[in-house]
């Protein structure tokens, strides 16, 4: 374990960093990219050296660790506490630093993911004139992802939650001035705010409940199963057995938090429901939706899912229902993902799919799997993010595949690394030994995890594992099909880019330093982008094999070290060591059959895709407009919230402001004038008046004062 | 019977009343309705003296004098400003003493 | 024997102050104020208190009643015109006048428990003058002052309010005529034979 120093130096630097791109006028562009590079970068060396050194002395502890792990104790479980924050009666929240298995497993994805973007951001955003302020708002994203993953109570946890969906935002929403990604940013930012209301629910029925939002005590009574005492909606009870009223029914307490926690986690993690903004999220330029979309915002929602496993261990309903969306996501972008047009739209639906598999990894009980497969996914989906940007960049900007074709003998690198990624998220490998790339390992082990599940009646496993082969089937087909449409084949770009070239020339002019004026032929991209696409790839290759044992082999329970917890009766991960034959090669064969599909309709024949795509038949549609949930959502949900805010403002107007500010002053004009009839101006008006008002005055004072007594 | 207090209450409220139904009855001279004040304040001194015979204290005595006092003080006034109107507007009628209408 | 007169000189009280308000002629009225004045004076002699009996007479008519005159005269009102017409307002001050009168006797006869007699005239003292002279200039010296000040003030308003300078009136200016020097008095003038000025 590194030094406390050293920690704080990963997880703070990054925030404090970023601060310089406000002064980035006076300081110039460059200090700030070198300083937030750097710094992110040896945050990343930390992390990744601090995780290979955990997982090289894993060994030493094994035996006090697979027993700590059985009874639930997180023995390598360190916290920094940096300040007080909330101190509140029983409500306690400190900024802290938890480092446990979880943890340094997810600061080594984000810092080394985000520390490679930093640096393929020099060459991709070279020409953009706002470079310091993306550069500001990566280390700020960097940062408060990092606070979400060391958070030791729910609390910080909620803060990081929010900040990583505000630098998303932000970096969705880079190019404001345009339109697209101005709707794209507001778009992410609402869907997210619809699941984190379920997670800030799910956080005040935690410490409804439990009376804590720190971790520990939370995890603590779920493991021990102790006597709680709620505050309010349930009696005492143990913890895994309070009844509380929801919404008028009685339902368990932990199935509620845990469907509310996980409510969250679809939000962030783009799951079936919430997933509508994650393909508009590609409006953002590349390395965003590298590090973002790709590694490490939306593997937010995994990681939620895993930090809560003493608590989804004993829910039914709520891992029910996360095994079922995952599959169902997992499934659907799939299916939307065939038949898009545009790079980055493929890759991101993607990504979507790869959640989805880690989702039901953890509703069936692996959640080792799902840690395992968030891991080796960050490297070969910032690798396809990442090349994709490589191309987009050679190409000028230009991102749809109809246009794009051939590319592989301008950009051979790019290509090479293209493919290192295809082949790591399709999985190839040799079952039964441990030779493959790393999707190989993950994906299969989360596939055989649902088989075991499904034999042992968790709900959905079944389901769920039949859709992953599904799915796995497409994902093969459509990471295939972008490989071809491409980089093979004739280019396609030819003539258009006559006629771009005719259009662009003040665009041209702009480029002069690529040295090709008004040629607009793609080329490789420089080597600040090469770079990180070679360092991820050696991580798409290699990442699965290494770690396979430490993550869900036969060191897991040391490396985990209680940081998942397993109840006793979940035996998913050993049993997936007894499930059938077919079952372990099912994947890799419908892996090939993908592609082969894809060989034959976009290799060979080249134009069948262009056909099918031009005939228009209904289930292409209904891929092609991501079955029309944005549609759907638009008719029901947007309308109506339209109509209720004009309704609201319409009632605003007329009715409190009718009653209030306008319909008072007309009251007072109406009655002022009403009134001022009585000054007649005649004395003798005004003398009855006094008169007659002291006449009732003495009278109700003789009353006062006893009357006839 | 003896002459006592209730008589000289009685006198006062008489006077009074004489005095208030003065005032409203009056339509048409605003001299009888400073007289009628005239008549009210009477009626008061007497009130105070004969409270304060019967009680036994001199303070009601000394009040009526300063009543008597502002009383004057006050038909003064009111008459000056009774001229000043007869000077511009030529009657002293009470109906046409309506310029503060509305 | 005081009965017949306190009866006596309240009938002459009562009456003259119904005049006052019922009469045509404003002269009237004044006339019956005063005589209303006079009455209550009489009234106030009986209890014993003389001297405030004369200062009402004093004060009252000798000042107010003979302001109210003046003014009376002063003003050219013609009072034919000025009776038209109150008849209709009768009935609602009678009933105002009633509710009052009610309301007094009410609160005077079931409210104040009053001593049925026992006058006592002015304690401590041989008459009403000397009673009120202790008080007056220890213990109310304030009052007695402040009283004084209102009467200037009055004094100075009556006169603001109807001071005006009639034009073309021949008035001396002392300060004017004191300062006045042989300068501005006269010139010599020395007129060459057979010139004029």
């Amino acid at each position: 374990m590194l030094s406390d120093a050293l920690l704080l130096f990963i997880v703070l630097a990054p925030g404090l960093v970023a601060l310089t791109g406000l002064f980035h006028k006076i300081i110039g562009d460059k200090i700030v990219m070198f300083s937030t590079t750097g710094v992110v970068l040896a945050a990343g060396a930390l992390s990744l050296f601090q995780l290979f050194a955990y997982a090289a002395g894993v060994g030493g502890h094994a035996e006090t660790a697979a027993h700590g792990a059985e009874h639930g104790a997180a023995i390598t479980q360190h916290i920094i506490t940096l300040m007080p924050w909330i101190h509140v009666g029983e409500f306690q929240a400190n900024w802290a630093i938890r480092v446990d298995t979880l943890s340094i497993v997810m600061m080594a994805v984000i810092t080394g993911v985000s520390g490679l973007v930093h640096l393929y951001s020099w060459g991709y955003m070279s020409e953009d004139p706002h470079k310091a302020r993306f550069f500001s708002y990566l280390s700020l994203f960097t940062f408060t992802m990092l606070m979400l993953v060391t958070a030791d109570n729910f609390l910080q946890l909620f803060f990081g939650w929010e900040g990583v969906g505000l630098a998303s935002y932000l970096l969705i929403g880079f190019w404001y001035q345009n339109k697209a990604p101005n709707d794209a940013s507001i778009k992410a930012f609402v869907t997210n705010r619809v699941g984190d209301f379920g997670l800030a629910l799910g956080i005040m029925a935690v410490f409804c409940i439990f009376r804590t939002v720190e971790f520990a005590p939370f995890m603590e009574a779920l493991r021990e199963n102790s006597v709680v005492t709620p505050l309010a909606f349930a009696d005492p009870a143990p913890a895994r057995e309070v009844i509380m009223t929801f919404m008028g029914h009685r339902v368990w307490a932990v199935e509620v938090i845990g469907v509310l926690l996980f409510i969250g986690a679809m939000g962030k993690s783009a799951q079936f429901f919430l997933h509508v903004w994650l393909p508009d999220a590609m409006e953002g330029p590349t390395p965003v939706s590298a590090l973002i979309h790709a590694a490490t915002m939306v593997t937010a929602g995994v990681y939620l899912v895993c930090l809560m496993s003493p608590l989804y261990e004993y829910t039914v309903v709520a891992a029910g229902m996360i095994t079922l969306i995952g599959a169902v996501t997992a499934l659907y972008a799939a299916t939307v993902g065939m038949a898009q047009n545009d790079i980055k739209r493929v890759i991101a639906y993607s990504t979507c799919s790869q959640l989805g598999y880690m989702f039901f990894a953890a509703g069936v009980g692996a959640y080792e799997a799902a840690m395992f497969h968030l891991f080796t996914h960050a490297f070969f989906k910032a690798l396809l993010f990442l090349g994709a940007g490589s191309v987009i960049h050679g190409m000028h900007h230009e991102q749809d595949m109809r246009k794009m074709g051939g590319l592989a003998r301008f950009m051979p690198l790019t290509y090479a690394a293209m493919m290192i990624g295809t082949i790591a998220i399709i999985g190839l490998g040799v079952p039964h030994t441990k030779l493959g790339f790393s999707g190989f390992f993950s994906k299969d082990a989360i596939l055989e995890s649902a088989f075991a599940g499904g034999l042992e009646n968790v709900s959905f496993a079944q389901m769920a594992f039949w859709f992953g082969i599904v799915a796995a089937f497409l994902t093969s087909f459509y990471s295939w099909r972008l490989i071809y449409m491409t980089f093979h084949g004739p280019m396609a770009s030819q003539e258009a880019h006559e006629d771009h070239g005719h259009a662009h020339d003040d665009h041209a002019a702009g480029h002069d330093d690529h040295g090709h004026g008004h040629d607009h032929t793609p080329h490789e991209s420089p080597l600040v982008m090469l770079i990180p696409l070679g360092l991820l790839s050696l991580g798409a290759i290699f990442a699965g094999f290494y770690f396979y044992d430490y993550f869900v082999d036969h060191s897991n329970e040391a490396f985990w070290a209680g940081a998942i917890y397993r109840a006793s009766e979940n035996h998913v991960l050993h049993a997936r060591h007894e499930v059938p034959d077919w079952v372990i090669y099912a994947p890799l064969i419908v892996t090939l059959g993908g592609l082969l599909l894809a060989t034959m309709t976009y290799f060979f024949n080249r134009g069948v895709g262009k056909r099918i795509a031009e005939s228009g038949g209904p289930l292409y549609s209904l891929f092609y407009n991501k079955w029309y949930f944005d549609e759907i959502y638009q008719a029901t949900i947007i309308r109506g919230a339209a109509f209720l805010g004009n309704v609201f403002w319409k009632a605003d107007k007329k009715i409190i402001d009718g009653a209030g500010a306008d319909g008072m002053t007309a009251l007072t004009l109406f009655s002022a004038r009403r009134l001022s009839a009585l000054h007649t101006g005649r004395l003798y008006h005004y003398a009855f008046v006094i008169i007659g008002a002291a006449l009732i005055f003495g009278a109700l004072m003789w009353l006062n004062v006893g009357g006839a007594h | 019977m003896e002459l006592g207090l209730s008589h000289y209450l009685a006198v006062s409220a008489a006077l009074f009343t004489i005095g208030v139904v003065g005032i409203f009855v009056n339509r048409k001279n605003i001299i009888v309705i400073l007289m009628a004040i005239e008549l009210i304040l009477l009626s008061v001194n007497l009130n105070l003296i004969a409270f304060s015979v019967f009680s036994g204290t001199i303070a009601g005595q000394i009040f009526a004098m300063l009543v008597l006092t502002v009383a004057a003080a006050e038909a003064a006034v009111g008459l000056a400003i009774l001229v000043v109107y007869f000077r511009n507007r030529g009657d002293i009628s009470v109906e046409n003493v309506d310029l503060m209408k509305g | 024997m005081a009965l017949i007169a306190f009866y006596l000189m309240a009938t002459v009280t009562l009456v003259s102050a119904l005049m006052v308000i019922m009469a045509r002629n404003p002269v009237h009225s004044v006339l019956w104020l005063i005589l209303a004045f006079f009455s209550s004076a009489g009234l106030l002699v009986l209890i014993g208190a003389e001297f405030l009996a004369m200062l009402l007479v004093v004060v009252y008519v000798g000042a107010v009643a003979v302001l109210f005159l003046f003014v009376v005269m002063m003003l050219d009102v013609d009072f034919v015109e000025l009776k038209d017409g109150t008849l209709r307002y009768w009935p609602f001050a009678m009933l105002v006048g009633i509710v009052f009168a009610a309301e007094i006797v009410l609160a005077s006869v079931l409210g104040v428990h009053a001593r049925p007699d026992a006058f006592d005239a002015a304690p401590g003292a041989d008459t009403n003058a000397e009673a009120i002279g202790q008080v007056m200039y220890t213990q109310y010296l304030l009052l007695f002052q402040m009283a004084g000040i209102v009467l200037l003030i009055a004094m100075i308003g009556a006169i603001v309010l109807t001071l005006r300078h009639r034009p073309h009136v021949k008035r001396q200016n002392i300060a004017k005529q004191t300062s006045r020097r042989r300068s501005d008095a006269y010139e010599l003038k020395d007129p060459k034979p057979g010139q004029g000025i």
